[in-house]
């Protein structure tokens, strides 16, 4: 399937994207959820919006908040793939691509967060998140928060057991040579 | 529909005077980023949240249609976020001769009660009768609107019907 992806701000959009985005999103989160809630919630504003097009058509979405001044982390949400064109891996593409977007413009130690519907929990442990609250109603659907923790911490978790693998075996080399050395001593 | 009369006759003694508002009538292409989207939210406010109408209202007719708003504020002065108070839609048929219809009537909760969506069907009616002489206006009206279009000239033309559990009924304004 051959699509681009674009990642904009609020002030880029014209005003024919701006309308295709709110419309998959009323399409997708009110009248497939059957949720009669205002998606609109002023946050777009401030928002880097992602968008996958297949011939000049919205057919993934998007959007990344971006963290505020006191130090919240960045947060991906809205994240939409218009129903024909599901189940080809579009929402882990577009998932990637914010993920990638996020390290690159806050830094690759800046943890990302989410709200997932919680079918969804695989969905976003497979890409690395892990839920961190309990479930809760948003509008009558369940959530859980999960969060990305920086790529760093995991390596540095990695490091110190593989040169611990390292000193175990040196260790059992000197064990079984211990081994051997009594059982010279005895013969 | 009933939280929503009552959300009318709650506001009414709150708003006794027209607020001054800046009136834009223009293509889909003449509005900005900003307005697209303040149209959108308070059509989303309205019809959706408020009416609890699970439905699709960026309806793709946007594009062609002309839009009526009415912003608290100076409305090309986005710094200072203007705030989009009372708004509706003009659709033109696509038969010929082409006919033009009103829709989306809106006046947010906290500004109703005080004649703003008259003097905007008003601003709509006059806007329909110069680009289109000699036709008559269509709409589609919530079935407890009906005496506030009478009060405007449009007259029923058929039977209730039911959206999404909403009782309509189609009107229309003999042509000028």
């Amino acid at each position: 399937m051959s699509h681009e992806i674009s990642i904009t701000t609020f002030d880029e959009l014209t005003s024919v994207d701006l309308y295709h985005i709110l419309k998959a999103r009323s399409q997708v989160f009110v009248v497939e959820q059957q949720c009669a809630y205002q998606d609109i919630d002023e946050a777009d504003f401030d928002c880097l919006h992602l968008v996958a097009h297949q011939n000049e058509k919205l057919i993934g979405y998007c959007r990344i908040i971006a963290p505020n001044a006191s130090g919240s982390m960045p947060a991906i949400g809205r994240v939409l793939v218009l129903p024909e064109y599901r189940r080809r891996g579009l929402a882990r593409q577009i998932m990637l691509e914010a993920i990638k977007y996020c390290h690159k413009k806050y830094g690759k130690k800046t943890p990302i967060t989410l709200s997932a519907q919680t079918y969804l929990i695989d969905f976003y442990q497979s890409l690395g998140f892990i839920a961190n609250s309990d479930f809760y109603l948003a509008d009558g659907l369940e959530h859980v928060n999960m969060i990305l923790y920086p790529v760093k911490k995991v390596k540095a978790k990695t490091q110190p057991s593989s040169t611990g693998t390292i000193l175990n075996s040196i260790l059992l080399i000197l064990a079984v040579l211990f081994v051997i050395g009594v059982v010279y001593l005895m013969v | 529909m009933t939280n929503n009369t009552a959300n009318r006759s709650n506001n009414q003694p709150i708003m006794p005077s027209i607020p001054s508002l800046t009136w834009q009538l223009v293509s889909f292409s003449e509005l900005s980023g900003y307005q697209v989207y303040s149209i959108i939210q308070a059509r989303e406010q309205v019809f959706v949240k408020d009416q609890d109408w699970v439905y699709v209202d960026a309806d793709g007719l946007d594009i062609d249609a002309m839009h009526l708003s009415g912003y608290q504020g100076d409305s090309n002065d986005e710094l200072s976020k203007p705030q989009l108070v009372a708004y509706c839609r003009i659709l033109m048929s696509t038969t010929e001769p082409s006919y033009p219809s009103i829709g989306r009537v809106l006046v947010l909760p906290d500004y109703r009660g005080a004649g703003l969506a008259r003097k905007m069907m008003q601003h709509a009616i006059d806007y329909c009768h110069l680009h289109f002489p000699n036709q008559p206006i269509h709409l589609s009206a919530q079935t407890y609107l009906i005496g506030f279009y009478q009060s405007l000239g449009f007259i029923c033309a058929g039977d209730v019907y039911s959206v999404e559990g909403i009782e309509h009924v189609h009107m229309i304004s003999a042509a000028c």
